[in-house]
């Protein structure tokens, strides 16, 4: 019954979208999204920002609609410059080079691209039928989620972001995140109205709006990076077949759906976004792979499940963007500001203010497949001559549409100073190597996170028992002291070191009685 | 060894940043202490406005300090070899090419914007940026004529669709 339903609403929401102006937009937001996505710089977060300016006048499904397309064809597009260059057009392709980047200098580079096309496909249906499936039965876990539960889960999402985003040291990933929730407390705050570090500026009682910190952060900082780099990249060619042939695609079906379900997975995870789905994707392909040596050297299974990886976790991170208003990725949470500005209001009050709205989702993101696979498998040779733009015309340009931008929306000079101060800082923080994500997730759960936690102790006038006795608080409360002891090095050491001993243990006691 | 090399800048660039956390944290620590506490309202004193950012400024100069701690046992006052001081890094080719960036987006942004009509600021901006990388600043220098020509007119076309598309499509009224 509750499936009839779903299909019905999804139906719903493909004939909504079957309207001349629709199917348009479809078409342009995607094709702006893969050229964005291509260009090294320009990202799909910033894509996504950028275009928030220039959609908040249409009709909010239709923004929706075109920022999807946005976000989908720059993670797609990111694989272009990733397999020509060897730089990933945007950080979600990393992986992609691994193995793109050889198959084009062994003069495959087109074939590589429709490997990454119809394997961009599959991870998008994979995270769709995800999406589709477990959303709603999230949202109805949602409605017994009170206050306690939300200021676990915002914990437990900034934890775990600042740790999977910075593996290597997750000390400057909390940091990361620690800044981003103290940007978030600027401004008043909604239960005793008072206003915290204003400063006396009428500005900032407001608060530090998402998109403008965004554009800077991922716009400026970016153009900063890009255009102090000597050298521009050269741009391989690519003269070969680009429409893969169907076996190369079912010979490593197995991978696909596993990496399309890795990468749902590491998308539903709150702020850890595309470039970590297609690394644990390519990780986990590799371990199960009859072919471990091509790995590196332009492997298509490699290949297949980077991107794969990557596109699987844009409908995984929105998942928790439409059942909880938890940003999946960073670009999803400028969809989550996105939808505000157009009173769509996510969380658990989504599937019964508007319960088609996530179907409609649902059929954005097919359209947008559709789309891809289209301009992937019939233009893929058109389109790489936007990497023949150099950045010296490019970056102003963009800058330009960065100082624009955030003007647009409200108008005042105030929101351009923001976005240059998160360039700049965004700039000087990524170069000492602190990750990104974080913040930007800080920005957005910093209020839940206060008015959870401090109206949880109002409602017990101070007693902090509910937010440890609770079942799913507790179990929330739980996961999320683990993952910090076991992000703390001798913590982890030592469970390590637990758990061979208990291997040894075994080892020796099934010697003992054979 | 040049990772060797880097990772000695970023501990001794960690160690700044580590105390820049405490500083900070402390500051904010400070400020959220000195937040009215409202028990005239009935407000419990731990839901009082200053409770998470008190709760954030001391997780920051913890974090802060493990960090600085962390860099100095690594190193980060031993000397930095020649090419890895900041004289050095100041006549890198990056950074004067990093350093222009910003200066030209900030002159455009905090100077020209304001000062000159949005169009005029905006085509000014991008031919400027245009010439100085394409020529000045660029390892294969177009010839100046050629470059600027192509600039002037790449930088009024920009200006010009911009605030048309702004000011006549979204009726935003350009600063």
């Amino acid at each position: 019954m509750f499936m009839l339903e779903g299909l019905g609403m999804l139906g719903d929401g493909i004939l909504h979208f079957l309207t001349p102006l629709s199917l348009f937009n479809v078409a342009w937001a995607t094709l702006l999204g893969i050229v964005i996505g291509m260009l090294p710089g320009l990202t799909a977060t910033m894509g996504v920002a950028l275009l928030v300016t220039l959609t908040y006048k249409m009709p909010g499904d239709q923004a929706i609609l075109a920022l999807i397309c946005m976000y989908v064809g720059a993670i797609y597009g990111g694989s272009r410059s990733a397999i020509l260059l060897n730089i990933p057009g945007t950080p979600a392709s990393a992986a992609t080079s691994l193995d793109g980047f050889p198959l084009a200098r062994q003069g495959k580079a087109g074939y590589a691209m429709g490997l990454a096309t119809t394997s961009s496909a599959i991870g998008t249906i994979v995270g769709i039928i995800c999406l589709a499936v477990f959303a709603p039965l999230l949202a109805e876990l949602a409605f017994d989620f009170g206050t306690y539960e939300f200021f676990w889960l915002a914990a437990f999402g900034m934890v775990i972001s600042g740790q999977l985003t910075s593996v290597n040291d997750p000390l400057k990933g909390y940091i990361a995140g620690i800044l981003g929730l103290l940007v978030a407390m600027i401004g008043m705050e909604s239960l005793q109205a008072y206003h915290r570090f204003t400063f006396g500026v009428p500005q900032l009682s407001g608060g530090i709006d998402i998109i403008p910190a965004m554009v800077g952060a991922f716009g400026f900082a970016e153009i900063l990076s890009v255009m102090r780099r000597r050298f521009d990249a050269k741009v391989l060619v690519s003269t070969d077949r680009v429409i893969p042939h169907f076996r190369d695609v079912w010979n490593y079906r197995r991978t696909a759906i596993r990496s399309g379900i890795i990468g749902t997975f590491v998308g539903v995870i709150p702020g850890v976004g595309e470039d970590i789905g297609s690394w644990a994707s390519y990780a986990a392909a590799r371990r199960a792979s009859k072919e471990k040596e091509k790995f590196g050297k332009g492997s298509y299974e490699g290949l297949t499940a980077a991107e794969t990886g990557n596109s699987a976790v844009i409908p995984g991170a929105l998942i928790p963007v439409l059942t909880l208003a938890i940003p999946g990725s960073t670009a999803a949470a400028v969809l989550i500001a996105a939808m505000f500005i157009h009173d769509i209001r996510p969380g658990p009050m989504l599937m019964i203010e508007n319960p088609g709205f996530l179907y409609q989702v649902v059929a954005m993101l097919l359209f947008t497949t559709l789309a891809i696979t289209i301009y992937g498998l019939s233009m893929t040779k058109i389109l790489v001559r936007v990497l023949a733009i150099p950045r010296e015309k490019l970056m102003p340009v963009v800058y330009v549409l960065c100082v624009v931008g955030p003007f647009a929306i409200t108008q005042r000079m105030f929101d351009v100073y923001v976005m240059v101060f998160f360039g700049l800082a965004g700039f000087v923080l990524r170069e000492m190597k602190y990750p990104m994500a974080p913040i930007v997730l800080g920005i957005i759960l910093g209020t839940l996170l206060d008015t959870s936690l401090r109206r949880g102790l109002l409602l017990t006038n101070g007693d902090p028992s509910p937010f440890f006795t609770r079942p799913i608080s507790m179990l929330l409360c739980g996961i999320t002291v683990l993952a910090i002891l076991l992000s703390i090095p001798a913590v982890g050491r030592l469970v390590r070191r637990a758990f061979q001993a208990i291997g040894r243990l075994r080892k020796s006691s099934r010697n003992a009685c054979p | 060894m040049e990772m060797v090399e880097d990772n000695k800048r970023l501990t001794r660039a960690d160690l700044w940043t580590g105390i820049v956390f405490i500083l900070l944290g402390l500051a904010v620590v400070y400020a959220a202490w000195a937040m009215p506490r409202l028990e005239s309202r009935g407000v419990h004193p731990f839901a009082a406005p200053g409770v998470v950012p008190l709760l954030l400024g001391g997780l920051l100069t913890l974090c802060g300090s493990l960090l600085g701690w962390r860099a100095l046992r690594g190193g980060a006052l031993h000397r930095l070899p020649a090419e890895q001081s900041m004289r050095y890094l100041l006549g890198m080719v990056e950074t004067r090419r990093l350093l222009v960036m910003v200066a030209l987006t900030l002159g455009y942004t905090l100077i020209l914007i304001g000062l000159v009509p949005f169009w005029t600021a905006t085509a000014l901006y991008v031919f400027v940026s245009i010439v100085v990388f394409e020529h000045f600043l660029s390892e294969t220098p177009r010839p100046l004529a050629r470059c600027a020509s192509l600039a002037a007119l790449q930088a009024v076309l920009v200006a010009l669709v911009v605030t048309v598309v702004f000011q006549a499509g979204f009726l935003v009224r350009l600063p």
